[in-house]
């Protein structure tokens, strides 16, 4: 039989593992309640507001991307004066305000569809889409290319993804291999996006402005220093097939 | 037969009990609170210092750390940094060496940090080395 002492121990053991439970209970109400959906979404939208207001300080006269780890899919987003509002898709009602502080020329807009953030043209984009759909538009002065005369050198090493001949062909249709002006036409598969680099000449310039502007994917036009006329073409190597079309398409 | 003096100890145990059941329960759920908030929250120094790098592009001038001191005005200050009132991050701006000085709607003094960039002012054609101090009031 258990005596007196031995009742008042065995509570004594109750009491303090009651005493354990409860704050077990506690702590796992707690780190499940820090990890709920509803403070990633908060933590989320602040995140989003955090960034639209980094945004006014970048340079936008190129392209300034940073890099937000949501789950996107989950939420929907909307822009509203200062505010940007993250809503979660099965319950709308489920929402998250974060706090920016405009610039009047600015737009701020979030598509919410990939994890990048763009500023241009007055626009500040949150969460924005693959290259395929936003894509910069460059301005064209000049439309005749017909002084221009490619001379095509090829330096990709991957033998699938080398457009170099199919290249000569198409500029040779267009009649743009004995212009006047001769122009090394350097071909390199070496790119995530397409490149195109122009040493300095107006109808170059805008010959490559063209290339990028009929290329369906992200393609930038950089100016070169360089003596000698000079594009370089630097492209994805599994966009070969765009990179041809777009000067199908010029 | 159960005394009264019984009962009352019963009743003042529960009454009590139930106290301090409820205030723990509160303190529980204004902890969590407190820890969710914390947790969303972005440290004043960080805010208020992507905030303040906006004065160094686009607002007075178009290209970084380039002032114009024509556009160095309080209402260009206000167009470029909107508040409603104290309870939100407040800045002045001066410039040392041109001894111009633009004051927030809402800045109140005296500020709670300062932060100093070296930048150009143009005045016209005329280029010269400054020092832009930012002064910065947190939320009241």
């Amino acid at each position: 039989m258990i005596g007196k002492k031995g009742a008042s121990v065995l509570l004594l053991i109750f009491e303090i593992l009651v005493v354990v439970a409860v704050l077990k209970v506690m702590l796992d109400f707690t780190y499940k309640s820090a990890n709920s959906e509803s403070n990633q979404r908060v933590v989320f939208a602040r995140n989003l507001g955090l960034a639209a207001e980094a945004a006014f300080a970048f340079d936008g006269n190129g392209w300034s991307m940073i890099s937000i780890v949501p789950d996107l899919k989950k939420y929907s987003c909307d822009v509203k004066e200062n505010m940007i509002i993250i809503r979660n898709k099965n319950f709308s009602w489920k929402k998250a305000e974060g706090i920016f502080h405009p610039i009047g020329k600015f737009n701020v807009l979030c598509p919410l569809e990939s994890s990048k953030i763009l500023k241009y043209d007055n626009k500040i984009l949150l969460g924005l889409p693959d290259g395929e759909h936003f894509r910069k538009e460059y301005q064209i002065f000049t439309q005749d290319f017909s002084l221009l005369g490619f001379d095509v050198k090829s330096e990709c090493d991957d033998e699938k993804a080398d457009i170099g001949r199919e290249l000569v062909k198409i500029l040779e249709l267009k009649g743009l291999v004995d212009g006047e002006k001769q122009i090394d036409l350097i071909v390199r598969c070496d790119s995530s996006d397409l490149r195109l680099y122009y040493s300095d000449s107006v109808e170059l310039r805008d010959f490559a402005r063209k290339i990028a502007n009929a290329y369906k994917g992200t393609a930038y036009v950089f100016r070169l220093d360089m003596g000698k006329d000079t594009l370089i073409l630097r492209y994805p190597p599994e966009k070969a097939k765009d990179v041809l079309s777009a000067f199908g398409d010029v | 037969m159960v005394s009264a003096y019984a009962i009352a100890k019963k009743y003042i145990f529960w009454t009590i009990f139930s106290i301090v059941l409820l205030t723990a329960v509160f303190s529980f759920v204004g902890l969590i609170s407190r820890i969710k908030a914390r947790l969303a929250a972005f440290p004043d120094m960080l805010n208020e210092e992507i905030i303040a790098y906006r004065f160094l592009l686009g607002c007075f001038g178009d290209e970084l750390g380039i002032i114009e001191l024509d556009r160095f005005t309080n209402k260009t200050l206000e167009q470029c940094y909107k508040t409603k009132s104290s309870k939100d991050y407040n800045f002045a701006l001066e410039l040392v060496n041109s001894g111009k000085m633009i004051v927030g709607k809402n800045f109140y003094w005296k500020e709670d940090r300062k932060l100093n960039f070296p930048v150009i002012v143009r005045n016209g054609s005329d280029e010269r080395v400054d020092e832009l101090i930012i002064y910065i009031r947190r939320l009241i």
